[in-house]
């Protein structure tokens, strides 16, 4: 055998081992030991934190918030990732760049950003105001605040796609006299359609975990603008370790299934693609 | 090279002994104290143990909300001393065996400092709010922290409820004055973030009319600089922070600083360094001493007037207020 062929297997065996122990080290050890606070005290009461009813609306409202978050996303998202990969104009890498700066700052320094935005000192707030129309402190507010956080995911997800789809079909579209609506909903679309569901799911997950952006802009008002993050926080606060462990056990869970569904619906049309 | 290194390791070894003279004890104070607690009670009280004891001690403090500390300390977070806003914090301290001793054969049952809950409003007072009543207006915006997160939060809601309440006959059921007028404010509160400096936030970014809060956090603010007008109602809670030793956490070494250090906690130097940061203070003395900085409040109530903290904590806020926020 040759040693060097053999010394190569090892580094792969050592490099596999390393980075599966790391893995499970920083990454999966936490969450299980989450789990095992969640039924330190039997299934009976996991199961009673979980009917709590305020525990129920704050993971109707979560759900709710990242849907609506997702939707929104999706829209403008794949209309910016069309923009920046489609046409060129000047300051696009400074937009471009621009883009992922949600990712950037401090959430709470989003909340804090928002809440100037459309308060009473706003422009923006005080024209709302003046029509009676409150914002922030409430579900609107609360999606402002979501759509901000997880904006660069739909526009990446979507963006990496379109870099890939050759122009040809949509110039082929308009050289049969396609308008430029017609080519973007009949050709580019459809294209992209991988994209805009890998930006979704990721949207949606990163939304259910949101926290810092939230705590400041919902009023954190229980069983009303409470999301499943801050009523975790609330809950460990009052000394309900189980009951946080209970909903956040939860809202693991389902990022991760989302996740999970994620990598199954892409892994054939990845292989296509290559 | 290795020499040098067998010397260094040997080296550090015999300074131990020297080092160790220090003794090192842990505080944990709940966040408003910071401010009194780091720039003077501390170096206060390390020169005070080396000129009467001859020894250095170094006390580190941490400062979060009460119920975070509390959790730390639960968590196994090493302290010796606490100081919290609520004795529900400490109760549940003893229960998990870290505080053995009795707190309340500290003097005044453990409390080492006051306040009372008032109200912070807009610049000269626009909308004329002075007592909890005029919170229940229609229109009227108030902020103030979330219950579950906040201690201060939770002796705002005792003193709305018992700004209303007839104590000698407390049924926190519908007729009960003191539900009537938690509902109503209740109704205007627009926000309940994480702790009391964050309604400051919220305040400052220009919502609500009013924010519910210690006497000392909105003092602390003004000394920033706003331009806020507080507001003392006539009748209003008298809030004390209690101070506790965790006695689980104590080394023999660590006993007699520590004993010291909560000693201290009541003397006139700290009382007069809390005084000055906005608290009211204990300390009859100082009390007398600070009469005119803190107004005087006409009917004052404690938690004892709604039955102490378990009941109080039960009855207002577990039942009446959980019950005002279902819309």
């Amino acid at each position: 055998m040759n040693p060097a062929r053999n010394m190569d297997s090892l580094v792969r065996g050592a490099t596999f081992a390393a980075a599966l122990g790391l893995f499970f080290l920083l990454i999966l050890l936490p969450l299980v030991s989450l789990n095992q606070y969640a039924v330190r005290e039997g299934i009976g009461v996991f199961w009673d934190r979980l009917k709590n009813p305020d525990a129920v609306g704050a993971l109707r409202l979560t759900a709710l918030v990242a849907l609506a978050a997702t939707a929104v996303n999706a829209v403008i998202g794949t209309t910016m990732a069309f923009l920046l990969t489609r046409y060129r104009f000047p300051g696009r890498k400074v937009l471009n760049a621009l883009v992922d700066i949600p990712l950037a700052i401090p959430t709470v320094v989003t909340g804090f950003a928002l809440l100037l935005m459309y308060g009473p000192l706003g422009p923006v707030g005080r024209f709302l105001g003046e029509r009676n129309i409150q914002v922030m402190f409430s579900f609107p507010g609360l999606l402002l605040g979501h759509v901000f956080v997880t904006f660069p995911f739909m526009v990446r997800a979507v963006g990496a796609v379109l870099e890939s789809v050759p122009r040809s079909g949509e110039d082929a579209a308009r050289t049969l006299g396609a308008k430029e609506w017609q080519v973007f909903a009949f050709v580019t679309l459809p294209a992209v359609k991988e994209g805009i569901i890998a930006g979704a799911f990721l949207t949606f997950s990163r939304s259910l975990g949101e926290f810092g952006a939230s705590i400041m802009v919902s009023g954190n008002l229980v069983g009303r603008t409470q999301t499943g993050p801050l009523y975790i926080f609330s809950r460990f606060n009052t000394g309900d370790v189980e009951g946080a462990a209970a909903i956040a056990i939860l809202l693991a869970l389902a990022s991760f299934l989302i996740l999970l569904l994620l990598q199954l619906v892409q892994s054939p049309t990845g292989r296509r693609a290559a | 090279m290795k020499r040098l290194l067998v010397l260094l390791v040997v080296a550090l070894f015999a300074v131990q002994p020297a080092l160790a003279e220090t003794i090192k004890i842990n505080l944990h104070s709940c966040c408003v104290t910071e401010d009194a607690t780091t720039k003077e009670i501390l170096p206060a009280f390390k020169k005070y143990y080396k000129e009467k004891f001859g020894k250095d001690v170094d006390v580190s403090a941490s400062f979060a909300g009460s119920g975070t500390l509390k959790n730390q300390i639960l968590g196994g977070a090493p302290v010796q001393v606490a100081v919290l806003s609520s004795e529900l914090y400490l109760d549940q301290l003893k229960e998990k065996g870290l505080i053995s001793s009795d707190w309340r054969k500290n003097p005044n049952n453990g409390a080492v400092i006051k306040s009372v809950i008032v109200f912070v409003t807009r610049k000269g007072n626009p909308k004329g709010l002075a007592t909890f009543e005029d919170l229940a207006r229609p229109g009227t915006k108030v902020l103030h922290a979330s219950p579950d997160t906040s201690g201060g939060a939770q002796w705002a809601i005792f003193a709305i409820y018992g700004a209303g309440a007839n104590f000698r006959n407390l049924s926190f059921g519908p007729e009960d004055g003191g539900v009537k007028l938690l509902s109503a404010v209740e109704k205007n509160v627009i926000a309940q973030p994480e702790s009391a400096r964050q309604t400051f936030v919220q305040f400052d970014a220009g919502f609500g009319d009013a924010i519910v809060t210690y006497e000392n956090e909105a003092l602390l603010e003004k000394a920033k600089g706003r331009d806020y007008a507080i507001s003392v109602p006539k009748k209003t809670i008298e809030t004390e922070w209690k101070v506790a030793r965790v006695d689980k956490n104590i080394r023999p070494e660590q006993e007699h600083a520590v004993s010291e250090l909560i000693r201290f906690l009541y003397t006139m130097e700290a009382q007069r360094a809390y005084a000055k940061f906005g608290f009211r203070p204990v300390e009859k003395k100082v009390e007398k001493e600070y009469q005119t900085k803190y107004a005087k409040v006409a009917e004052p109530f404690t938690v004892d007037d709604l039955g102490g903290w378990k009941d109080a904590r039960k009855n207002v806020i577990e039942n009446v207020w959980k019950k005002t926020q279902q819309r």
